[in-house]
């Protein structure tokens, strides 16, 4: 049937999906994660002879694991730069964010990187926020920076 | 009982389709489809499926509103949180175990209607990962590409190469609001926007609804239209978006096991000989060459055959000879279903400007950012 | 084995680490389409529009491109008069928003007076609205079922192509 077109003529109607705000708990396991973040320590998880990072109360096996402290130094195993969010406006800074992976591990975790030279390779250790403004999450972790 | 693709409709194909509500583009995509399969909505079809997410909806608990437009009320109708293609999976379960004759499998997608995509992008991340407050929620594609360079040898130049090749074929496609003439060097002295990835490499958004009716062969038969044979379909989530730092950077093993079974289903043991084109995920341009290597239609380094124009429409193996999502643009769930519909057409001959020659196709989708599920159909005329 | 986990109470929660609160951005302009584009343009005129059923000539209200049941296109605009009947209602002590209400609010479907129509047809052209002027008491007596009523229209100039240019549905 014919249908209408011109400006003016159709509507739309603004609204949004509202929810005040998501409380996401850490879980039995993820509250150990947590704690050691707070002492500037990341655990990954032993699966067998396996070391995956970061932690989940899972192997991929479905087996229980252990929980155990990672050791650096951590590798560069892929980054990106961030230079425009989605609308195609630029950052004010580009954002280098890669996937570190610690000795011996499988996975690994994704973060910001301050490096001069970002290459996949790259030996970088972690940098904390200070003791009291860490919360238990990822973002206690400012950043990594290579190893000298 | 083989199942077959019978009928297919469309409506939209354009970054915004501002006069018609979703439910408006779900009902002319399906009465086109219905159309085209020559049977009537309330009479002839026994389950009805419907592919979407609520956020994409902008609408909580949306799948009560996906039986109005498609004939579905008071019928038996599903929903599935995934790929439309995803849903057509679930339509090929139905007509190959005897449960249903004629199956309606629908995906709508209207992303000019989300305000704030990036928002809904980020809402879709590990929590953990949302308190970096990434710039940019496509990230995970930067990091996949440039883990894929490494292994592959492919550089920049070879990424940069299938947004020349999908965008300019595009031009050719009347369903291609991004289809454009660019060139090597309009790719390469562009900033990107997630490294190595430019604008002219990751597909915009496009408003569409599509609807497929999936029957059976006897059905098929019955309705004397134009069936395109489903052999086979699969599809495979590996880690998922939930640890994402598990999964293998630069590959896709999701599209390895979905293709997989697939080509088991179909009786397939060397696609690149017995399959004639493909469709397959290009939203970011190096997707194309890593989803060529995982679906086995080319050996590890599938740029340097990219090079030699084999994946050319002209070329020894056409690979998304409809332009791609490059040129299609992505469009939530319905991106699978948009890449199935070129591949049908292709196969009834019918595929108008961008018609190659082939009996036997293979399509080859993901869900995108962030996730790791990947859907491979092989279809045949 | 018991069950792993702990009883976590709210303030505990609030302190506890690792605990992730976080706010989504979700924002949309929903296309109204054709069909709702003429119903709110009506209203902003203080007219309500619906539409009929080339097929099983019901009329739909709100309009709508197609018949769901028929899965035909539609056809003929009609005007209603406005005017019906309440067919049901309930009391509402929170607003849309979940916040508790000062003074509970009546919500009601109403059934529109139309044209081919009897009144006691399953299916019929209605609106979900407030009304006003109903007591909690004349709605949990079931006194306010089957009241005449007529919508209370803002203003002409206040009016914005909504559903709320009614501002109620009101007895008369």
């Amino acid at each position: 049937m014919n249908k209408r077109g011109s400006h003016g003529e159709v509507a739309h109607v603004e609204g949004e999906m509202e929810v005040e705000k998501y409380v996401y708990p850490p879980g039995t396991l993820g509250e150990r994660v947590a704690e050691a973040l707070l002492e500037g320590k990341l655990l990954g998880i032993k699966c067998g002879n396996d070391l995956l990072v970061p932690a989940r109360p899972y192997c991929p096996d479905y087996g229980r694991g252990e929980l155990v402290e990672v050791q650096g130094p951590w590798t560069v195993e892929s980054y990106t730069i961030i230079y425009k969010d989605m609308r195609g406006e630029r950052l004010k800074e580009p954002q280098v964010i890669a996937l570190l992976k610690p000795e011996g591990a499988q996975g690994g975790l994704i973060h910001y990187l301050k490096a001069e030279k970002v290459f996949v390779g790259l030996k970088a250790r972690p940098v904390f926020k200070p003791r009291e403004e860490r919360r238990g999450v990822l973002s206690d972790i400012l950043y990594f920076i290579p190893v000298e | 009982m083989r199942a077959a693709v019978l009928g297919i409709g469309w409506h939209g194909f354009r970054p915004s389709v501002p006069e018609l509500s979703f439910a408006e583009m779900m009902y002319e995509a399906a009465v086109r489809a219905y159309e085209d399969a020559g049977v009537e909505a309330r009479e002839d079809i026994d389950v009805f499926v419907s592919c979407q997410e609520d956020f994409w909806e902008g609408i909580a608990i949306s799948d009560e509103f996906a039986p109005d437009p498609i004939g579905g009320v008071m019928r038996p109708t599903m929903t599935v949180a995934g790929d439309g293609l995803q849903c057509v999976g679930q339509a090929f379960m139905m007509i190959r175990s005897g449960l249903a004759e004629v199956v309606a499998v629908e995906t709508h997608a209207k992303p000019s209607d989300v305000k704030t995509l990036q928002g809904v992008y980020e809402l879709a991340l590990d929590p953990q990962l949302r308190t970096l407050g990434p710039g940019n929620p496509l990230f995970p594609a930067g990091l996949d590409a440039v883990a894929y360079m490494k292994r592959s040898g492919a550089e920049r130049e070879h990424l940069a190469l299938v947004a020349v090749k999908n965008r300019n074929r595009g031009l050719r496609n009347a369903r291609a609001p991004h289809a454009a003439r660019i060139t090597i060097e309009d790719v390469m002295a562009s900033e990107p926007v997630v490294y190595p990835l430019t604008a002219y490499e990751i597909a915009g958004y496009t408003d569409v609804a599509v609807n497929v009716v999936i029957a059976s062969e006897r059905k098929a038969r019955e309705l004397k239209g134009e069936p395109v044979w489903l052999e086979g379909i699969w599809w495979s989530t590996e880690v998922g978006s939930g640890t994402m730092e598990w999964h293998e950077w630069g590959r896709m093993p999701s599209m390895k096991a979905a293709a997989r079974e697939a080509y088991r289903q179909a009786g397939i043991s060397d696609p690149r000989r017995q399959t004639d084109f493909a469709e397959v995920e290009d939203r970011f341009s190096f997707m194309e060459l890593l989803s060529l290597e995982e679906l086995g239609l080319a050996p590890e380094g599938a740029h340097r055959l990219l090079e030699a124009g084999h994946f050319d429409a002209k070329g020894g193996y056409p690979v998304n000879p409809s332009g791609g999502s490059l040129s299609l643009g992505t469009s939530f769930e319905a991106t699978g279903l948009v890449r199935l519909l070129e591949a049908v057409l292709q196969l009834r001959g019918k595929a108008g400007g961008t018609q190659v020659e082939g009996e036997r196709a293979i399509v080859a989708s993901w869900r995108g950012v962030p996730t790791y599920t990947s859907i491979v159909a092989v279809l045949s005329r | 084995m018991g069950i792993p986990g702990r009883y976590v109470k709210e303030e505990e929660l609030k302190r506890m680490a690792g605990v992730i609160e976080y706010k989504p951005t979700a924002k949309y302009a929903y296309s109204a389409g054709q069909a709702l584009s003429v119903f709110l343009k009506g209203l902003r005129e203080g007219k309500i529009v619906g539409r009929t059923c080339n097929s099983c000539r019901r009329i739909m209200v709100p309009p709508r491109e197609f018949c769901e049941y028929c899965h035909s296109p539609a056809g003929e605009w009609v005007e209603l008069p406005g005017t019906g009947r309440v067919e049901t209602a309930s009391v509402s002590y929170i607003s849309a928003r979940r916040a508790k209400l000062r003074e509970p609010e009546v919500v009601a479907i109403i059934r529109l007076d139309a044209p081919g129509y009897r009144g006691d047809e399953p299916d019929f052209p209605g609106i979900f609205h407030r009304l006003c002027g109903v007591t909690e008491e004349e709605v949990k007596g079931g006194k306010v079922f089957g009241a005449r009523v007529r919508p209370r229209w803002r203003p002409e100039g206040e009016r914005r192509g909504s559903i709320t240019d009614i501002e109620c549905f009101e007895r008369w």
